[in-house]
Protein backbone atom coordinates (compact mmCIF):
# COMPACT_ATOMS: atom_id res chain seq x y z
CA UNK A 1 0.00 0.00 0.00
CA UNK A 2 1.74 3.40 -0.81
CA UNK A 3 1.83 6.23 1.35
CA UNK A 4 0.41 9.34 -0.30
CA UNK A 5 -1.82 11.31 2.41
CA UNK A 6 -0.12 13.98 4.74
CA UNK A 7 -1.58 12.01 7.84
CA UNK A 8 0.19 8.44 6.73
CA UNK A 9 3.29 9.90 6.57
CA UNK A 10 5.87 10.37 9.68
CA UNK A 11 5.47 12.92 12.11
CA UNK A 12 7.85 15.60 12.00
CA UNK A 13 9.35 16.17 15.53
CA UNK A 14 11.55 18.83 14.32
CA UNK A 15 8.57 21.11 13.24
CA UNK A 16 8.92 24.65 14.95
CA UNK A 17 5.38 24.85 14.41
CA UNK A 18 4.32 24.24 17.60
CA UNK A 19 7.21 26.72 19.35
CA UNK A 20 5.39 29.10 16.80
CA UNK A 21 2.15 28.40 18.01
CA UNK A 22 3.03 29.32 21.66
CA UNK A 23 5.40 32.25 20.68
CA UNK A 24 2.04 34.02 18.96
CA UNK A 25 -0.02 33.00 22.14
CA UNK A 26 2.81 34.60 24.31
CA UNK A 27 2.54 37.67 21.67
CA UNK A 28 -1.72 37.94 22.58
CA UNK A 29 -0.90 37.88 26.00
CA UNK A 30 1.57 40.57 25.62
CA UNK A 31 -1.17 42.89 23.61
CA UNK A 32 -3.64 42.22 27.23
CA UNK A 33 -0.51 43.01 29.36
CA UNK A 34 -0.43 46.57 27.80
CA UNK A 35 -3.34 46.66 27.98
CA UNK A 36 -4.00 46.09 31.84
CA UNK A 37 -0.50 48.81 32.66
CA UNK A 38 -3.19 51.34 31.13
CA UNK A 39 -5.29 50.93 34.59
CA UNK A 40 -2.37 52.02 36.40
CA UNK A 41 -3.18 55.97 36.21
CA UNK A 42 0.16 57.07 35.66
CA UNK A 43 0.65 55.23 32.42
CA UNK A 44 -3.08 57.08 31.18
CA UNK A 45 -2.90 56.99 27.23
CA UNK A 46 0.56 55.75 27.57
CA UNK A 47 1.12 53.17 28.38
CA UNK A 48 5.06 51.38 27.45
CA UNK A 49 4.94 49.33 24.34
CA UNK A 50 6.31 45.89 25.34
CA UNK A 51 5.05 44.20 22.14
CA UNK A 52 7.18 45.96 19.96
CA UNK A 53 10.64 45.29 22.52
CA UNK A 54 9.17 41.50 22.12
CA UNK A 55 8.58 41.68 18.42
CA UNK A 56 12.13 43.28 17.89
CA UNK A 57 14.19 40.63 20.46
CA UNK A 58 12.15 37.45 18.55
CA UNK A 59 12.27 38.90 14.76
CA UNK A 60 16.66 39.49 15.62
CA UNK A 61 17.02 36.60 17.44
CA UNK A 62 14.42 34.32 16.41
CA UNK A 63 13.04 35.55 13.62
CA UNK A 64 11.50 32.06 11.84
CA UNK A 65 9.65 31.77 15.03
CA UNK A 66 7.23 35.40 14.84
CA UNK A 67 5.86 35.84 11.44
CA UNK A 68 4.45 38.53 9.96
CA UNK A 69 0.94 37.14 10.33
CA UNK A 70 1.38 36.17 13.78
CA UNK A 71 2.34 40.00 14.06
CA UNK A 72 -0.65 41.07 11.45
CA UNK A 73 -3.02 38.88 14.30
CA UNK A 74 -1.38 40.71 17.90
CA UNK A 75 -2.00 44.36 15.79
CA UNK A 76 -5.48 43.46 15.06
CA UNK A 77 -6.08 42.17 18.61
CA UNK A 78 -4.89 45.55 20.05
CA UNK A 79 -7.13 47.29 17.63
CA UNK A 80 -10.55 45.31 18.14
CA UNK A 81 -9.48 44.90 22.34
CA UNK A 82 -8.80 48.88 22.85
CA UNK A 83 -10.79 50.42 20.08
CA UNK A 84 -8.04 51.52 18.14
CA UNK A 85 -8.03 52.48 14.60
CA UNK A 86 -8.08 49.15 12.73
CA UNK A 87 -4.80 49.10 10.43
CA UNK A 88 -2.88 51.48 12.01
CA UNK A 89 -1.15 49.64 15.35
CA UNK A 90 -0.97 46.56 12.92
CA UNK A 91 0.79 48.04 10.17
CA UNK A 92 2.93 49.80 12.39
CA UNK A 93 4.31 46.61 14.06
CA UNK A 94 4.57 44.90 10.58
CA UNK A 95 6.85 47.97 9.58
CA UNK A 96 8.76 47.47 13.27
CA UNK A 97 9.18 43.67 12.63
CA UNK A 98 10.21 44.44 8.87
CA UNK A 99 12.86 47.12 10.70
CA UNK A 100 14.17 45.13 13.25
CA UNK A 101 15.17 42.44 10.69
CA UNK A 102 17.06 44.64 8.74
CA UNK A 103 21.24 44.03 8.89
CA UNK A 104 19.80 41.25 11.71
CA UNK A 105 22.81 38.87 10.51
CA UNK A 106 24.95 41.88 12.36
CA UNK A 107 22.46 42.81 15.01
CA UNK A 108 23.02 39.27 16.37
CA UNK A 109 26.71 40.07 17.45
CA UNK A 110 26.48 43.53 18.50
CA UNK A 111 26.90 45.09 21.97
CA UNK A 112 23.44 45.87 23.66
CA UNK A 113 24.20 49.55 23.76
CA UNK A 114 24.14 49.13 19.89
CA UNK A 115 20.66 47.39 19.92
CA UNK A 116 19.45 50.10 22.28
CA UNK A 117 20.00 52.36 19.90
CA UNK A 118 18.65 50.56 17.05
CA UNK A 119 15.09 50.00 18.98
CA UNK A 120 15.23 53.63 20.08
CA UNK A 121 14.99 54.23 16.45
CA UNK A 122 12.32 51.68 15.48
CA UNK A 123 9.77 53.12 18.64
CA UNK A 124 10.75 56.72 16.67
CA UNK A 125 9.76 55.11 13.56
CA UNK A 126 6.74 53.48 15.13
CA UNK A 127 5.27 56.55 16.80
CA UNK A 128 5.67 58.89 13.42
CA UNK A 129 3.71 56.45 11.38
CA UNK A 130 0.99 55.98 13.96
CA UNK A 131 1.15 60.12 14.58
CA UNK A 132 1.00 60.14 10.59
CA UNK A 133 -2.01 57.84 9.98
CA UNK A 134 -3.82 59.73 13.02
CA UNK A 135 -2.85 63.27 11.27
CA UNK A 136 -4.36 61.97 7.68
CA UNK A 137 -7.52 60.65 9.49
CA UNK A 138 -8.13 63.79 11.74
CA UNK A 139 -5.70 66.40 10.75
CA UNK A 140 -4.47 67.13 14.15
CA UNK A 141 -2.24 65.84 16.28
CA UNK A 142 -2.95 64.18 19.67
CA UNK A 143 -0.82 65.58 22.68
CA UNK A 144 2.66 65.67 22.23
CA UNK A 145 3.47 64.77 26.00
CA UNK A 146 1.77 61.70 26.01
CA UNK A 147 2.58 60.47 22.87
CA UNK A 148 6.67 61.57 23.98
CA UNK A 149 6.59 60.25 27.35
CA UNK A 150 5.15 56.43 25.86
CA UNK A 151 7.91 56.53 23.34
CA UNK A 152 10.52 57.89 26.27
CA UNK A 153 9.39 55.31 28.69
CA UNK A 154 9.23 52.39 26.28
CA UNK A 155 13.08 53.22 25.09
CA UNK A 156 14.14 53.90 28.57
CA UNK A 157 12.67 50.79 29.86
CA UNK A 158 14.19 47.77 26.86
CA UNK A 159 16.63 46.98 28.95
CA UNK A 160 14.30 45.90 31.44
CA UNK A 161 12.51 44.12 28.72
CA UNK A 162 16.03 42.88 27.23
CA UNK A 163 16.37 41.17 30.40
CA UNK A 164 13.28 39.21 31.11
CA UNK A 165 12.96 37.99 27.70
CA UNK A 166 16.77 36.65 27.75
CA UNK A 167 16.42 35.23 30.84
CA UNK A 168 12.90 33.29 29.64
CA UNK A 169 14.68 32.62 26.56
CA UNK A 170 17.71 31.22 28.53
CA UNK A 171 15.69 29.39 30.74
CA UNK A 172 13.26 27.89 27.96
CA UNK A 173 16.45 26.42 26.04
CA UNK A 174 17.80 24.82 29.10
CA UNK A 175 14.02 23.11 29.65
CA UNK A 176 13.43 21.94 25.83
CA UNK A 177 17.52 22.42 24.47
CA UNK A 178 16.55 25.08 21.66
CA UNK A 179 18.14 24.48 18.52
CA UNK A 180 15.68 27.03 16.17
CA UNK A 181 18.22 29.90 16.42
CA UNK B 1 22.44 25.38 -9.57
CA UNK B 2 18.89 24.06 -9.10
CA UNK B 3 18.85 24.18 -5.38
CA UNK B 4 20.09 28.04 -5.68
CA UNK B 5 18.08 29.32 -8.66
CA UNK B 6 14.44 27.30 -5.67
CA UNK B 7 16.47 28.87 -2.94
CA UNK B 8 16.00 32.42 -4.43
CA UNK B 9 12.55 31.49 -5.77
CA UNK B 10 11.75 31.06 -1.94
CA UNK B 11 13.57 34.16 -0.96
CA UNK B 12 10.96 35.77 -3.63
CA UNK B 13 8.32 34.29 -2.53
CA UNK B 14 8.94 35.27 0.73
CA UNK B 15 9.49 38.96 0.24
CA UNK B 16 6.12 38.99 -1.82
CA UNK B 17 4.33 37.56 0.93
CA UNK B 18 5.56 40.53 3.25
CA UNK B 19 4.36 42.66 0.85
CA UNK B 20 0.68 41.51 0.43
CA UNK B 21 0.82 41.69 3.97
CA UNK B 22 1.56 45.00 4.89
CA UNK B 23 -0.36 45.98 2.04
CA UNK B 24 -3.20 44.29 3.73
CA UNK B 25 -2.66 46.53 6.58
CA UNK B 26 -3.12 49.78 4.66
CA UNK B 27 -6.33 47.97 3.23
CA UNK B 28 -7.67 47.66 6.95
CA UNK B 29 -6.62 51.48 7.39
CA UNK B 30 -8.69 52.02 4.36
CA UNK B 31 -11.47 49.62 5.59
CA UNK B 32 -11.34 52.01 8.88
CA UNK B 33 -12.05 55.47 7.11
CA UNK B 34 -14.79 54.23 5.49
CA UNK B 35 -16.47 52.94 8.52
CA UNK B 36 -18.13 49.88 7.73
CA UNK B 37 -21.17 48.45 10.04
CA UNK B 38 -19.89 45.17 9.55
CA UNK B 39 -16.35 45.86 10.88
CA UNK B 40 -17.31 47.59 13.87
CA UNK B 41 -19.79 45.05 14.47
CA UNK B 42 -16.79 42.37 14.56
CA UNK B 43 -15.02 44.93 16.67
CA UNK B 44 -17.60 45.15 19.25
CA UNK B 45 -18.35 41.05 18.99
CA UNK B 46 -14.78 40.10 19.27
CA UNK B 47 -14.16 43.01 22.08
CA UNK B 48 -17.17 41.27 23.76
CA UNK B 49 -15.93 37.79 23.47
CA UNK B 50 -12.34 38.38 24.95
CA UNK B 51 -13.48 41.24 27.51
CA UNK B 52 -14.13 38.32 30.16
CA UNK B 53 -10.41 37.14 29.71
CA UNK B 54 -9.12 40.98 29.53
CA UNK B 55 -11.26 41.80 32.57
CA UNK B 56 -9.11 38.50 34.97
CA UNK B 57 -5.66 39.91 33.82
CA UNK B 58 -6.20 43.73 35.03
CA UNK B 59 -7.28 42.26 38.86
CA UNK B 60 -3.76 41.84 40.05
CA UNK B 61 -2.50 44.86 38.48
CA UNK B 62 -5.61 46.84 39.90
CA UNK B 63 -4.50 45.39 43.12
CA UNK B 64 -0.93 46.61 42.85
CA UNK B 65 -2.44 49.64 42.06
CA UNK B 66 -4.56 49.96 44.91
CA UNK B 67 -1.65 48.85 47.12
CA UNK B 68 0.86 51.33 45.92
CA UNK B 69 -2.21 54.00 46.61
CA UNK B 70 -2.64 52.50 50.08
CA UNK B 71 1.02 53.04 51.05
CA UNK B 72 0.70 56.63 49.32
CA UNK B 73 -2.04 57.37 51.54
CA UNK B 74 -0.55 56.00 54.68
CA UNK B 75 2.96 57.84 54.28
CA UNK B 76 0.29 61.11 53.32
CA UNK B 77 -1.88 60.93 56.46
CA UNK B 78 -1.31 63.78 58.24
CA UNK B 79 -1.26 65.96 55.34
CA UNK B 80 -4.30 64.65 54.51
CA UNK B 81 -6.06 65.40 57.68
CA UNK B 82 -5.45 68.33 57.67
CA UNK B 83 -6.63 69.23 54.36
CA UNK B 84 -9.62 66.92 55.23
CA UNK B 85 -10.15 69.60 57.99
CA UNK B 86 -10.56 72.71 55.70
CA UNK B 87 -12.31 71.15 52.96
CA UNK B 88 -14.85 70.01 55.60
CA UNK B 89 -15.24 73.34 56.60
CA UNK B 90 -15.41 74.69 52.92
CA UNK B 91 -17.71 71.85 52.38
CA UNK B 92 -20.24 72.94 55.26
CA UNK B 93 -20.13 76.86 54.23
CA UNK B 94 -21.57 75.30 50.10
CA UNK B 95 -23.90 73.02 51.81
CA UNK B 96 -25.32 76.16 53.28
CA UNK B 97 -24.84 77.84 50.34
CA UNK B 98 -26.45 75.09 48.21
CA UNK B 99 -29.84 75.09 50.36
CA UNK B 100 -30.32 78.51 50.21
CA UNK B 101 -29.56 77.88 46.61
CA UNK B 102 -31.83 74.95 45.73
CA UNK B 103 -35.00 76.39 47.89
CA UNK B 104 -34.29 79.59 45.57
CA UNK B 105 -34.28 77.47 42.27
CA UNK B 106 -37.55 75.72 43.78
CA UNK B 107 -39.27 78.94 43.43
CA UNK B 108 -38.24 80.38 40.19
CA UNK B 109 -39.24 76.71 38.38
CA UNK B 110 -42.88 77.52 39.09
CA UNK B 111 -42.27 80.53 38.24
CA UNK B 112 -40.84 79.75 34.84
CA UNK B 113 -42.72 76.56 34.25
CA UNK B 114 -39.63 74.92 33.48
CA UNK B 115 -39.77 71.47 32.08
CA UNK B 116 -37.67 68.76 33.63
CA UNK B 117 -36.05 66.59 31.42
CA UNK B 118 -37.59 62.93 31.54
CA UNK B 119 -35.88 61.18 34.64
CA UNK B 120 -32.81 58.35 33.81
CA UNK B 121 -31.76 55.64 35.85
CA UNK B 122 -28.04 55.50 36.91
CA UNK B 123 -26.06 52.27 36.65
CA UNK B 124 -22.77 51.89 38.04
CA UNK B 125 -19.97 50.12 36.19
CA UNK B 126 -16.61 49.28 37.01
CA UNK B 127 -14.14 50.90 34.28
CA UNK B 128 -11.53 47.51 32.60
CA UNK B 129 -9.82 49.15 30.70
CA UNK B 130 -8.26 52.53 30.12
CA UNK B 131 -6.80 54.50 27.09
CA UNK B 132 -3.35 53.10 26.79
CA UNK B 133 -2.07 55.04 23.97
CA UNK B 134 -2.40 59.05 22.94
CA UNK B 135 -4.32 57.80 19.24
CA UNK B 136 -7.53 56.45 20.84
CA UNK B 137 -9.42 57.61 24.22
CA UNK B 138 -12.53 55.40 24.90
CA UNK B 139 -13.04 53.40 28.05
CA UNK B 140 -14.18 49.29 28.39
CA UNK B 141 -16.74 48.99 31.05
CA UNK B 142 -18.46 46.26 32.97
CA UNK B 143 -22.03 45.63 31.86
CA UNK B 144 -24.18 46.40 28.80
CA UNK B 145 -27.31 45.53 27.05
CA UNK B 146 -28.36 43.24 30.04
CA UNK B 147 -28.23 46.63 32.20
CA UNK B 148 -30.78 48.13 29.34
CA UNK B 149 -27.71 50.21 28.61
CA UNK B 150 -27.93 51.26 25.04
CA UNK B 151 -25.72 53.81 22.35
CA UNK B 152 -25.42 57.63 23.30
CA UNK B 153 -26.46 57.17 27.10
CA UNK B 154 -23.94 59.59 28.93
CA UNK B 155 -21.45 57.92 31.09
CA UNK B 156 -21.04 59.94 34.54
CA UNK B 157 -19.00 60.48 37.75
CA UNK B 158 -19.73 62.79 40.98
CA UNK B 159 -18.04 65.38 39.37
CA UNK B 160 -19.70 65.63 35.32
CA UNK B 161 -19.44 63.90 32.31
CA UNK B 162 -16.91 61.20 31.64
CA UNK B 163 -18.03 60.30 27.75
CA UNK B 164 -21.43 58.39 26.20
CA UNK B 165 -21.62 54.91 24.87
CA UNK B 166 -20.40 54.09 21.71
CA UNK B 167 -21.13 50.69 21.48
CA UNK B 168 -22.44 48.21 23.93
CA UNK B 169 -22.29 44.46 24.05
CA UNK B 170 -23.54 41.83 26.23
CA UNK B 171 -21.78 42.14 29.18
CA UNK B 172 -19.55 45.15 28.29
CA UNK B 173 -19.86 48.47 26.78
CA UNK B 174 -17.43 51.09 25.18
CA UNK B 175 -17.48 54.67 26.57
CA UNK B 176 -16.11 57.54 23.71
CA UNK B 177 -14.42 59.84 26.57
CA UNK B 178 -14.78 63.39 26.11
CA UNK B 179 -11.43 64.07 25.00
CA UNK B 180 -11.58 61.91 21.92
CA UNK B 181 -10.96 63.60 19.01
CA UNK B 182 -13.69 62.30 17.68
CA UNK B 183 -16.06 63.95 20.77
CA UNK B 184 -18.31 66.31 19.81
CA UNK B 185 -20.36 67.74 23.01
CA UNK B 186 -22.65 70.53 22.70
CA UNK B 187 -22.41 72.65 25.75
CA UNK B 188 -23.20 75.90 27.28
CA UNK B 189 -21.50 78.63 29.27
CA UNK B 190 -22.77 78.47 32.73
CA UNK B 191 -22.61 82.10 33.37
CA UNK B 192 -23.90 83.52 30.05
CA UNK B 193 -25.50 80.80 28.47
CA UNK B 194 -23.67 81.40 25.52
CA UNK B 195 -23.45 77.68 23.64
CA UNK B 196 -20.93 75.71 21.74
CA UNK B 197 -19.01 72.92 21.45
CA UNK B 198 -16.44 71.07 23.54
CA UNK B 199 -14.39 69.11 21.16
CA UNK B 200 -11.97 66.62 22.09
CA UNK B 201 -8.39 66.70 20.86
CA UNK B 202 -6.87 63.61 22.44
CA UNK B 203 -5.28 65.30 25.02
CA UNK B 204 -5.62 66.07 28.61
CA UNK B 205 -8.11 69.64 27.52
CA UNK B 206 -10.67 70.03 25.46
CA UNK B 207 -11.46 73.03 22.83
CA UNK B 208 -14.50 74.93 23.61
CA UNK B 209 -15.35 75.58 19.58
CA UNK B 210 -18.04 77.59 17.84
CA UNK B 211 -18.86 80.08 19.96
CA UNK B 212 -20.55 83.01 19.02
CA UNK B 213 -18.49 86.58 18.78
CA UNK B 214 -20.14 88.10 21.24
CA UNK B 215 -19.12 85.36 24.01
CA UNK B 216 -16.20 86.13 25.99
CA UNK B 217 -16.12 82.88 28.28
CA UNK B 218 -14.48 83.77 31.65
CA UNK B 219 -11.43 81.88 33.49
CA UNK B 220 -12.40 79.43 34.93
CA UNK B 221 -15.90 79.10 34.50
CA UNK B 222 -18.12 76.07 34.36
CA UNK B 223 -19.40 74.43 30.86
CA UNK B 224 -22.20 72.36 31.30
CA UNK B 225 -24.04 70.11 28.42
CA UNK B 226 -26.98 72.18 26.43
CA UNK B 227 -29.01 68.87 25.88
CA UNK B 228 -28.54 70.03 21.98
CA UNK B 229 -29.11 67.18 19.53
CA UNK B 230 -31.43 65.53 22.24
CA UNK B 231 -28.35 62.42 22.82
CA UNK B 232 -27.37 64.02 26.57
CA UNK B 233 -29.44 65.47 28.81
CA UNK B 234 -28.62 69.54 29.53
CA UNK B 235 -26.87 70.75 32.91
CA UNK B 236 -23.94 67.83 33.00
CA UNK B 237 -20.47 69.59 34.16
CA UNK B 238 -18.32 69.08 31.22
CA UNK B 239 -14.96 71.44 32.18
CA UNK B 240 -13.82 74.58 33.82
CA UNK B 241 -12.84 77.46 30.96
CA UNK B 242 -8.92 78.21 30.83
CA UNK B 243 -7.13 81.45 29.85
CA UNK B 244 -7.74 82.30 26.28
CA UNK B 245 -5.19 82.62 24.13
CA UNK B 246 -4.79 85.61 21.42
CA UNK B 247 -6.57 83.83 18.43
CA UNK B 248 -9.64 83.90 20.53
CA UNK B 249 -9.22 79.98 21.29
CA UNK B 250 -10.43 78.21 24.60
CA UNK B 251 -9.86 75.46 25.92
CA UNK B 252 -11.40 73.56 29.07
CA UNK B 253 -9.88 71.56 31.79
CA UNK B 254 -12.35 68.40 31.92
CA UNK B 255 -14.07 67.94 35.70
CA UNK B 256 -13.82 64.65 35.77
CA UNK B 257 -9.83 63.20 36.20
CA UNK B 258 -10.11 61.06 33.54
CA UNK B 259 -6.93 59.36 34.09
CA UNK B 260 -8.21 58.74 37.52
CA UNK B 261 -11.58 56.67 36.69
CA UNK B 262 -12.09 53.65 38.30
CA UNK B 263 -16.14 53.81 38.72
CA UNK B 264 -18.83 55.36 36.34
CA UNK B 265 -22.71 55.78 36.15
CA UNK B 266 -24.49 55.29 33.11
CA UNK B 267 -27.94 57.32 32.98
CA UNK B 268 -30.05 54.68 31.00
CA UNK B 269 -33.79 55.40 30.58
CA UNK B 270 -36.02 54.10 32.53
CA UNK B 271 -38.17 50.53 31.41
CA UNK B 272 -40.78 51.93 28.94
CA UNK B 273 -39.36 55.24 28.19
CA UNK B 274 -39.07 56.66 24.45
CA UNK B 275 -35.87 55.05 23.15
CA UNK B 276 -33.26 58.04 22.33
CA UNK B 277 -32.85 59.10 18.93
CA UNK B 278 -30.45 56.34 17.75
CA UNK B 279 -30.74 57.06 13.68
CA UNK B 280 -29.65 60.66 14.92
CA UNK B 281 -26.82 59.65 17.28
CA UNK B 282 -25.55 57.68 13.97
CA UNK B 283 -25.49 60.62 11.95
CA UNK B 284 -23.82 62.71 14.66
CA UNK B 285 -20.99 59.63 15.29
CA UNK B 286 -20.64 58.40 11.84
CA UNK B 287 -17.34 60.62 10.10
CA UNK B 288 -17.96 59.60 6.68
CA UNK B 289 -20.64 62.19 5.29
CA UNK B 290 -23.10 60.45 2.75
CA UNK B 291 -23.76 61.91 -1.16
CA UNK B 292 -25.59 61.12 -3.82
CA UNK B 293 -26.58 58.27 -1.75
CA UNK B 294 -23.22 56.46 -1.47
CA UNK B 295 -20.12 57.26 0.87
CA UNK B 296 -17.30 59.35 0.71
CA UNK B 297 -14.10 60.09 1.87
CA UNK B 298 -14.53 63.08 4.33
CA UNK B 299 -11.40 65.49 2.28
CA UNK B 300 -10.15 62.52 -0.58
CA UNK B 301 -12.62 63.51 -3.06
CA UNK B 302 -11.69 65.43 -6.12
CA UNK B 303 -15.30 65.98 -7.33
CA UNK B 304 -16.51 68.32 -4.76
CA UNK B 305 -13.10 70.62 -5.75
CA UNK B 306 -13.99 70.51 -9.20
CA UNK B 307 -17.01 71.38 -8.72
Amino acid sequence: MSVNSPLDSPADVRSTLPTQILIALAGLLLVFLEGSLATWSIFYASVPLPTIAFIYYMRVNYPHLLSLPVILLMGLFGEMMFFDMLGSRATGLMIVALLSQLNMASQQHVEFTELWANFCLIVLVYIIFRLAVFFVFYFTFPDWRAVFFQAGITMFLFPFFFVVMSSISASLSQLFGSNSR
Amino acid sequence: MQKRSATKRAGQAAKLANILIILLGFILIFIAKVDLFAVRTVQTSTSGVLAPLFDAMTTPLTAVQTMVDGVRTAASLREETIRLRAENERLKRWQRRAEILESENRELRTVLGAVIPPDREAVTARAVATPGNSFSHTLLIRHGAERRIRRGDPVVTADGLVGYIIDVGRGYSWVLLISDVNSRIPVLLSSSSWPGLAIGRNASELELGFLPLQAQPRENELVLTSGHGDVLPPGLPVGRVNRGDVGGHYTLTPVVELQKISYVSILVRPEGAARADVDGFDRFYNPVPEQDGGRMLEGFTTKDIVQ
